[in-house]
């Protein structure tokens, strides 16, 4: 029979964790409130670039701009986008574990290099046979310029020729309680798969092609990496909302057994302490 | 008959967007200031800070400020990917002519070092605020 005063410690330990816990939660929920907002207004612009860049590559001569051209280089890059916190549930291990299969599956014959976004992505990551390029940390202040410095080296790498193909994965936003990985490719820009139903645009460029196309494509690949930047931190959120929130309601059960328990053991302690009084007044 | 009409969208991360439909979009092109009408040949531009003016089809213009980006014109619409847009209305004035002059003065009397493209394009900046909260035109 556990004893009285240990059972209430504990009771008064999953209390405070409780507490820690539903405070996260709160957190959570108000920080997610305008990572949603900022996605929401970041998509339009960014979905918009896309497609402009993909009406691009379907009409304009390839070998005009280094980014367009396509390598033939076996390595892959692959842009994994982690959270630097942990308490999110499975947010970063299903990354983790998408990232793995699709190595393993997917580029079984290539060389894959990783530029790993995210503290908790790179702990995970040195547990495993892979090659780490690039890491990332302290994402959530400033997605803007750290979205530019993850896409500086891959950009060029990729101009060069030393990379075929760069990937992205991570977690996409749909709702605080639904995120999904998803794996988007990022270089070369056509679209995976092609639907040739759009009409073929062939654009005037001003002032010239070159120029448009010098600061268009290096844009729009900031502009990805930083809509993907956002997608990620506000998942993240979400993540750690649902977990904290189940958090909180498995604390509250726990507290119930171990009432129940405490009252149990008390009762019992009355019971014996009354039966030795009786038992003692009938000795007399 | 109904005037045919062009459809305007105008993006930029960080800012929601805005989508019109309007006659007449007149662009603050890199290469110069251009204007769009509907069943423009398609044409893509760089942008320089500059006013972007979209006239509906009541007649009423709608002045923006927009500091650098791309617009593509397709023969149907006008999408414009700044790097920074705001509506002339929208505009603090007595920030943008503080902007205005605190520009001004470095490019007069230049401090050692001066970025000089930095002070000069917050120069066409703070211009292009002032020029889209006036509503002044480019005639």
């Amino acid at each position: 029979m556990a004893n009285l005063r240990d059972i209430k410690r504990r009771i008064g330990s999953v209390k405070s964790t409780q507490k820690i816990t539903k405070a996260m939660k709160m957190v959570a929920a108000s920080k997610l409130r305008r990572a949603q907002a900022a996605i929401q207004q970041a998509r339009p612009y960014a979905f918009h670039m896309r497609d402009l860049v993909q009406n691009i590559t379907r009409c304009a001569n390839l070998d005009a701009h280094p980014l367009l051209t396509h390598g033939d280089s076996k390595r892959v890059g692959i842009i994994v986008v982690n959270s630097d916190k942990g308490l999110c549930g499975g947010f970063n291990a299903s990354i983790v574990n998408r990232t793995m299969q699709v190595i393993r599956n997917d580029f079984a014959d290539k060389d894959v290099q990783l530029t790993v976004v995210g503290r908790k992505g790179l702990e995970a990551f040195k547990r495993h046979p892979v090659t780490i390029r690039q890491n990332f940390t302290g994402m959530t202040d400033q997605p803007l310029p750290l979205s530019r410095s993850v896409i500086e080296d891959i950009a060029e790498d990729y101009a060069k020729g030393k990379t075929g193909a760069v990937y992205c994965i991570y977690n996409e936003f749909h709702s605080a309680v639904q995120q999904t990985v998803s794996v988007e490719r990022l270089l070369p820009f056509q679209p995976e798969e092609s639907e040739d139903e759009t009409p073929q645009l062939d654009y005037l460029y001003e002032p010239s092609q070159e120029e448009v196309f010098d600061s268009l494509l290096r844009r729009n690949l900031e502009t990805q990496m930083h809509r993907i930047l956002l997608e990620s931190s506000a998942s993240e959120l979400g993540a750690r909302m649902t977990a904290m929130d189940s958090a909180t309601r498995n604390a509250g059960e726990v507290i119930d057994k171990l009432t129940l328990q405490y009252n149990r053991a008390r009762q019992n302690a009355i019971t014996t302490e009354l039966i030795e009084v009786i038992s003692g007044a009938e000795a007399l | 008959m109904a005037q045919p009409t062009l459809h305007l969208e105008i993006c930029a991360p960080e800012k929601p967007h805005t989508v019109l439909e309007v006659t007449e979009v007149i662009v603050p092109g890199a290469a110069g200031v251009f204007a769009v009408h509907p069943a423009h040949t398609p044409l893509l531009s760089t942008l320089s800070p500059g006013v972007l003016i979209a006239v509906d089809a009541e007649g009423t213009d709608h002045h923006f400020a927009v500091h650098g980006g791309f617009a593509e014109v397709k023969p149907e619409g006008v999408v414009v990917l700044a790097s920074f847009y705001e509506p002339g209305d929208d505009i603090d004035t007595e920030r943008a002519k503080e902007a205005e002059e605190r520009a001004q003065t470095r490019l007069r009397k230049p401090p050692e070092g001066l970025d000089w493209e930095r002070a000069e394009r917050a120069l066409a900046r703070a211009v292009a605020r002032l020029g889209a909260h006036s509503k002044r035109g480019y005639n």
